[in-house]
């Protein structure tokens, strides 16, 4: 049997054509082949469908930019806000401004130490009342402690440095309205003079 | 369709994707590898910008917490000269034409200038190049004034940050922690030395922006270079504390016309330095308000001849090496010469029959000089040494100052004796109240602290490195030292003045005459108060200086030892006590 295919090939007899072009004659069992139209909608509405969402999604992204840009620059604002007002704060809780302020309502640092003891009754140490000579200070221009800082903020008032810091926050409704030059009246700051307990 | 013609068709498609794959293959590695570096620079400028992300310099507080020195963001108003021009701006709906002049004027109101400064600085851009497209108009503006100014909405004006330094409590501390330049480099103090600590690096990054409103588009943003911020730098000082004694120390020093003047308090039970205060001293906030040399500390940096405040030191020598106790007697007239040539005499006359203690109370030269004689120039040189003389403290501040204690085999027979009661050689102020430290620590010496500790930004904690404590002298000889100061509070001549009632203090004066730079005395005076409250139970060195003073004594620092004195028993809430007072007798 090989030899007898052998021998056919070797002259040179196309022998596969024949059957091939006869499988390719028969018709398909398809009956209605669909319409080559309806595969370019389909292709054209995919990528343009691609395309809008695409677009879509950058303008959300950008429109996202401008919003982190507003939040960050707010973000700055605040954090700028918030630096410069604690430093107000540190400067009014100075030591020179602290002094100064509570002997401009008329008290005086003592320099003598005395202690009650409860066990015994009796005074341990010598009390003897401050004197205004022995103020610390002596004066508004009595602290010799430099603070070029407290220039501008007057001894015993709170709220010149809270004017100072009068900024509008942002998105903060609090803030600047209430507290900010509004009058911080201490306790017989007005008449200068220590308040009296009320004793009952 | 023959199948021929489908198959060429096939054919000449698949050549041409291949022959457009190749070309953009081609064009692809040309772009990303072969002019890459060339297109991106020029693409740089065009679409991103770089930026400098600002590192914030570390805060240095107290112990408490307190904040001595802090980072702060100041402006510069920057303008371009050559489009200073008239521009119209839009108010309540109407459109008003703003002049160069008007915006200037509008600028100096929030920066304080005057309007001609800022007209001069355009002015003066211009005249030098027609084009100019930058000057200064205001340095340093503070957070208000930028916003203001930013609000005026002025189309040549723009803005630079300018990261700076602020002082919240001024001169408290300003001699420790010194100041920054307005270019932010470190200039002085603490601020210097510990700049590793808590000095920052900026950082860099880029961006690309939009072309017409500059918003960073996103997920642009590349940092180049990491910013690192500064680490928080606490010291062992109390801001409170340390204000008092400025104050206490400043109204004394004026009251007696002081050249300058220091104190000192320093924690005994661990060497941590609580307050050093100068005078005259720098408020960091306005540097150019101090002359130059004042802006540091002198309790560090000037050493000076300590004068009889050295016989506490002196008489612990003694009692250590048991060579005599507070009765020992001795015969001390006012004036004495030694075989050897060295001759000197008291300050005042009194009683000649002293004992150890009469000679601490009378502060006597001659006596000390005779007691010590026991004792040889090398045992006397190497305490000397171990009670921190001749070296910087374990502080080891910007310029401090080593003193100057000169080899024992140099000093000549007069040397030999003075120092003995603190002449022929310099200390410090610091170095005095370490070695009073000593005493008031059962002779043990503690390493002196200034800074606690270093947290850095990744909150790594520093600590200082800390010299190995010292055992100078006996605890009983130490505990003797304090009984003799303890007689110099309760029968020296300055008693009334510094007695704090109810409280134990151990104390001594000195009195030294000043170099006068040619080998000579010059006539005036350094006086010293050292001492250690309470005496019962040590807590505090207090020591205070001044030099030059009206009177001439102890007394002009008296006031500022007893009210510092005062102050800190009273702070620290310790109890009364006079249980056990020592009285010693001073004449035989």
């Amino acid at each position: 049997m090989s030899a007898v295919i052998n021998s056919i090939r070797s002259q040179g007899q196309p022998l596969r054509q024949a059957p091939a072009r006869l499988l390719r004659l028969v018709n398909r069992p398809s009956a209605k082949p669909r319409p080559r139209i309806f595969y370019a909608i389909v292709t054209v509405a995919v990528v343009i469908g691609i395309i809008l969402s695409q677009i879509l999604l950058s303008v959300a992204v950008s429109a996202g930019a401008y919003e982190i840009s507003d939040l960050k620059a707010q973000q700055k604002d605040l954090s700028r806000t918030y630096t410069q007002v604690s430093q107000n704060l540190a400067e009014v809780s100075s030591p020179q401004h602290v002094a100064a302020s509570a002997e401009a309502l008329g008290m005086v640092t003592s320099n003598t130490t005395a202690y009650l003891r409860l066990s015994t009754s009796k005074v341990a140490g010598q009390a003897r009342p401050a004197t205004a000579s022995g103020a610390l200070l002596r004066g508004a221009n009595g602290s010799l402690v430099q603070n070029i800082l407290l220039t501008d903020i007057p001894a015993g008032a709170v709220p010149a440095a809270a004017s100072r810091s009068a900024v509008n926050i942002p998105g903060v409704g609090v803030a600047a309205g209430t507290g900010a030059g509004s009058n911080v009246t201490l306790p017989g700051a007005s008449s200068q003079t220590i308040p009296t307990p009320q004793t009952r | 369709m023959r199948p021929v013609v489908t198959r060429r068709r096939i054919v000449v498609t698949v050549a041409i994707i291949t022959v457009l794959i190749v070309i953009f293959g081609i064009r692809l590695f040309d772009i990303q590898v072969v002019r890459a570096s060339s297109l991106n620079d020029q693409s740089k400028d065009k679409m991103s910008s770089p930026s400098k992300i600002f590192s914030t310099r570390g805060d240095i507080v107290d112990r408490n917490g307190v904040v001595l020195a802090q980072a702060q963001m100041r402006y510069d108003i920057t303008a371009s000269p050559r489009y200073a021009k008239e521009f119209k701006r839009t108010v309540d709906g109407k459109e008003v034409t703003v002049t160069p002049t008007q915006a200037a004027v509008e600028i100096a109101g929030y920066t304080k200038q005057n309007p001609n400064e800022i007209i001069d600085a355009i002015n003066g851009a211009l005249a030098e190049n027609p084009d100019s497209d930058f000057v200064y108009l205001a340095k340093s503006v503070d957070l208000n004034a930028y916003k203001a100014i930013r609000a005026l909405d002025i189309p040549w004006v723009y803005f630079e940050s300018a990261p700076s330094r602020i002082y919240p409590n001024g001169a408290v501390a300003g001699n420790l922690v010194g100041f920054v330049g307005s270019d932010g480099t470190p200039l002085a103090g603490l601020e210097q030395s510990e700049d590793k600590c808590v000095g920052s690096v900026d950082g860099e990054e880029t961006y690309e922006r939009g072309a017409k409103d500059g918003v960073m588009i996103p997920g642009s943003n590349v940092v180049t270079k990491q910013a690192k911020n500064g680490g928080k730098l606490t010291l062992t000082i109390d801001s409170d504390i340390q204000w008092y004694t400025q104050q206490l120390l400043a109204k004394q020093a004026r009251d007696q016309g002081a050249k300058w003047g220091l104190a000192v308090v320093l924690e005994v039970k661990t060497g941590k330095l609580v307050a050093v205060a100068d005078y005259p001293s720098v408020d960091p906030n306005n540097v150019d308000g101090t002359p130059a040399a004042f802006r540091g500390s002198y309790a560090f940096s000037a050493p000076y001849e300590p004068g009889s405040t050295m016989k506490a030191l002196t008489a612990s020598m003694l009692l250590d090496k048991g060579k005599a106790t507070a009765k020992t007697h001795v015969y001390a007239p006012f004036k004495w010469t030694f075989p050897n040539g060295a001759t000197f005499q008291d300050s005042g006359y009194h009683n000649p029959r002293q004992t150890l203690a009469g000679v601490i109370v009378n502060s006597s030269n001659v006596g000390i000089s005779k007691l010590a004689d026991s004792l040889s120039a090398s045992t006397r040189y190497d305490y000397l040494k171990k009670y921190g003389l001749g070296a910087v403290s374990n502080v080891d501040f910007l310029g401090e100052s080593t003193g100057i204690l000169h080899d024992y085999q140099k000093w000549d027979p007069q040397t030999n004796y003075v120092t003995m009661f603190g002449q022929g050689l310099t200390m410090t102020a610091i170095q005095m109240a370490s070695a009073y430290q000593a005493i008031g620590n059962k002779g043990e010496r503690l390493p002196v602290q200034l800074v606690e500790q270093c947290v850095q930004a990744d909150g790594t904690v520093v600590k200082p490195k800390l010299a190995d404590p010292v055992q100078v002298v006996s605890p009983e000889a130490a505990h003797g030292v304090i009984q003799l100061l303890e007689n110099v509070y309760s029968q020296g001549w300055l008693a009334d003045r510094i007695r704090v009632p109810g409280y134990r203090i151990a104390a001594k004066t000195g009195t030294a005459e000043q170099a006068d730079g040619r080998g000579g005395y010059s006539g005036s005076f350094i006086v010293t108060l050292a001492g250690l409250v309470p005496a019962n139970d040590p807590q505090y060195v207090v020591l205070t200086t001044m030099s030059d003073v009206r009177v001439n004594s102890t007394a002009a620092v008296a006031p500022v030892f007893h009210d510092l004195s005062t102050y800190l028993l009273r702070k620290a809430r310790i109890q009364p006590y006079t249980a056990g007072t020592p009285r010693f007798k001073l004449y035989w």
